[in-house]
Parts: structure tokens; C-alpha cells; sequence
């Protein structure tokens, strides 16, 4: 969940990172996110408005869900291919090391958890969609040097990614919200069901002791 | 990696509003057709025209709250410069009852979102003593951890948050937010 929110951080700091951090190695883990869906030859020059030869390669690597991210990043930087491979464990060891230069939140990198992954095979599939616009190659470059159409397509996508992760993040409250209620009413029916037996059997014992009739209550008046 | 699984959590509640906190006084919210606030539940707005019934926990009655209610997101998700919008403050709520005992300091403004869906968080504190609060001048960029802080409220004791978006949303209501 902690990479939602860490996708949204990125992308609010879009213009914070320069082509140059691709060299630094923790930076660009947090720059694939970004460039997941966009081009991914971020160690070429930067790219052309109409990149074809890039778009055709995210696509097959995406076809396989759970798959893809590390194909992709493979392409981007070899060296990443085994990072994004064990996601979880080198987060943790990348981050103390080289401290990511863009000014994201500490309390986000080392949280990684394995559970989320499904977060991402969900967004795949988005993300397998995006090859199709031609002005999605571009991977996240400062303004200044591209016409004002794709800067603001560029401000579209990012809005766009951070509402889609806003909505990922609702829906995977309202799931544990729910979960946490089915929990409680499990725990309330056993109680109850527990409860109910007790006084049966407490019942039951009583029937057996009475023999005769004789009054119970007394009478109001 | 502790994740958590708590939904104020994942919505960012804590974390845009609120600092992390217990939870440990009782709090139930039902607004008008016995529609319970549960958390990142989805209310209309026609739903949350009048101000609910908060019924607060607790056991003594010296015990005072105060409640209010923000939205984090206003004027929309994307872009909320006002935050936080207060909608609501009741004071010196005392314990096991609601705020028809406390003291209304911000009316209750039904929320009216226009552009994505907001996320309105009922704040519960709990008060060293009775005190009087004031209200902000104004309802806009409102901010629940200095206000805290100010009136020496210190954590919250509950928390509860449901997501409201306009009623008649436009089909393809992503594209007005695109601009």
C-alpha cells in the first residue's frame, strides 16, 4: 500500500527529478514506477514525442501480470532487473545506502510489503493500456523542454495517477474496514452462540429438577 | 514491514489530518435514516443534509469531548487548498451522551462536494476540563493538529471517516478534473 502512496509522492515531485538521478540507482527505483507505463529507455537520449521503438517493448512484456514490472526494468536498466526481482528484500537493503534524492518520506521506502503486490497486478493492466498513446513515452523530464501540450498532458497523467492511486487507497480501506467487521461479528457470533448453549443447558438442568407444578412468581395484586 | 490494516490509515486520514492514535472511547454516528457512519462508507449528500446523531462513549459524565468534523480534501482531491474545510464543532460533549449536550460552536455546514470525492473525518478529543473554545474566523484552512495543540486537547480519542461526492455525478466524471 506504502508504494501507492509512494507513486503519488513521486509523481507530485515529478518535476523535482532530472534525468540525471537515473544514474543514482535508488532514485531510479522510485523513477521506474513512473516510468513503468512510459518509455523505458530513460538511460537513452531523452525521448522523441513519437518513440515507437520503445512503446511495442512494454507491451509483450506485459501480457504476464506479475512478470512484467521486472521485464520492464530490465529493459530500463539491467542492473535493476534482480532489484525490482526481489522488490521486498532490496528495499530494504537500497535504501539505507544511497539516500534517494528526491524528498520523499522515509517512513515510505522501507515499507514495501509483500501483500501489495497485488496492488500492482492491478495497475498492470492500466498501465498495458498506456503504450497506446503515443505522448506517453515521455518519462518524467522537466517542462522546459518540451512543448506546452505534452507538459500539460504530461500534469494530466500525473493527476490522473494520483487519483487512480487515491482510489486504489479507498478501496483497499473500505476491504480491510470490512474485514475487521466480519472479524468482530465472527467473534460476537461464537460469543453469542456460546451464550445461548450455556443458558439452554442451565434450562435444561432446571427442567429436570421440577417434579410438581408449584408456582414461580408471585402474583402482582 | 508493519502494514497496517487500519483504514484510517489507508486513506490517509492519519497522515493528512491526524497523527497516529488509540482509538479508545466509543463513538456511533447515524445521520437521518439510520444510515450509520462506517469508515470510507459512501454517503450522498442528500444523506448528510442535517447534522447526526453522535452518540459518544465513555463512562463518567465529568468527562467533556469535543467534536468536529473536516473535510481534507476541499475544494477537490487533487488540488485541496483549503484544507482542511471545518463543517462542524461541538464542545464540551459530556461522556456517554451526544452533542445535543454539548455546545455547538460551528454549525453544521452540510457538506456539498463538486469535484472528486472528499473524505469527511469526524474527530472526537477528549477536554482536561470544561473549557471555551472559539470558533475559527473562518471554515476554510482549518487545521485539527493546531487547533489540538492550541486548546491542549491532545490525541484524538476517535476517529471515524466516510467519502462523499457530488449526487448527480457527470458520466465520465474524471474528465471535469482534467482542466
Amino acid at each position: 500500500m506504502e508504494e501507492v502512496w509512494k507513486d503519488i509522492n513521486l509523481a507530485s515531485l515529478n518535476d523535482h527529478n532530472t534525468s540525471s538521478s537515473s544514474t543514482s540507482s535508488a532514485a531510479f527505483i522510485f523513477q521506474d514506477f513512473l516510468a513503468r507505463p512510459f518509455t523505458i529507455n530513460t538511460t537513452s537520449d531523452p525521448p522523441p514525442p513519437t518513440t515507437t521503438s520503445p512503446s511495442p517493448s512494454p507491451s509483450p512484456s506485459l501480457s504476464p501480470s506479475p512478470a512484467p514490472p521486472q521485464s520492464l526494468t530490465a529493459l530500463s536498466l539491467g542492473s535493476h532487473h534482480r532489484h525490482i526481482n526481489n522488490r521486498n528484500h532490496h528495499f530494504h537493503h537500497q535504501h539505507p545506502a544511497p539516500p534517494p534524492p528526491p524528498p520523499l518520506p522515509p517512513t515510505s521506502t522501507p515499507k514495501l510489503p509483500y501483500p501489495s503486490s497485488p496492488l500492482f497486478v492491478d495497475t498492470l493492466p492500466c498501465s498495458s493500456s498506456l503504450p497506446c498513446f503515443p505522448t506517453t513515452k515521455r518519462f518524467p523530464e522537466p517542462s522546459s523542454d518540451s512543448s506546452p501540450t505534452l507538459d500539460r498532458r504530461n500534469k494530466r497523467m500525473i493527476k490522473n495517477r494520483e487519483s487512480a492511486a487515491r482510489s486504489r487507497a479507498r478501496k483497499q480501506a473500505y476491504t480491510n474496514e470490512l474485514q475487521l467487521k466480519v472479524d468482530h461479528l465472527l467473534e460476537e457470533n461464537a460469543r453469542l452462540k456460546r451464550q445461548q448453549q450455556q443458558l439452554c443447558e442451565a434450562a435444561a438442568n432446571q427442567q429436570k429438577k421440577k417434579s410438581t407444578l408449584y408456582r414461580t412468581f408471585t402474583a402482582p395484586f | 514491514m508493519p502494514r497496517s490494516t487500519n483504514p484510517l490509515v489507508i486513506s490517509r486520514v492519519v497522515g493528512d489530518v491526524l497523527e497516529p492514535f488509540t482509538s479508545c472511547v466509543g463513538m456511533r454516528i447515524v445521520y437521518e435514516g439510520n444510515t450509520e457512519v462506517v469508515n470510507c462508507s459512501e454517503l450522498k449528500p442528500s444523506q448528510i443534509i442535517h447534522q447526526p446523531r453522535v452518540d459518544v462513549g465513555g463512562d463518567d459524565l465529568r468527562t467533556l469531548y469535543t467534536l468536529i468534523l473536516v473535510d481534507p480534501d476541499a475544494p477537490s482531491p487533487g488540488d485541496p487548498n483549503m484544507r482542511e474545510y471545518l463543517h462542524w464543532m461541538v464542545t464540551n460533549i459530556p461522556a456517554t451522551t451526544g452533542t445535543t449536550y454539548g455546545e455547538e460552536i460551528v454549525a453544521y455546514e452540510n457538506p456539498r462536494p463538486i469535484v472528486g470525492i472528499h473524505r469527511l473525518v469526524f474527530v472526537l478529543f477528549r477536554q482536561l476540563g470544561r473549557q471555551t473554545i472559539y470558533a475559527p474566523g473562518w471554515r476554510q484552512s482549518f487545521n485539527t493538529r493546531d487547533f489540538a495543540e492550541f486548546y491542549n486537547l491532545g490525541s484524538p480519542v476517535a476517529a471515524v471517516f466516510f467519502n462523499c461526492k457530488r449526487e448527480n455525478s457527470p458520466s465520465g466524471s474524471g474528465s471535469s478534473r482534467r482542466r
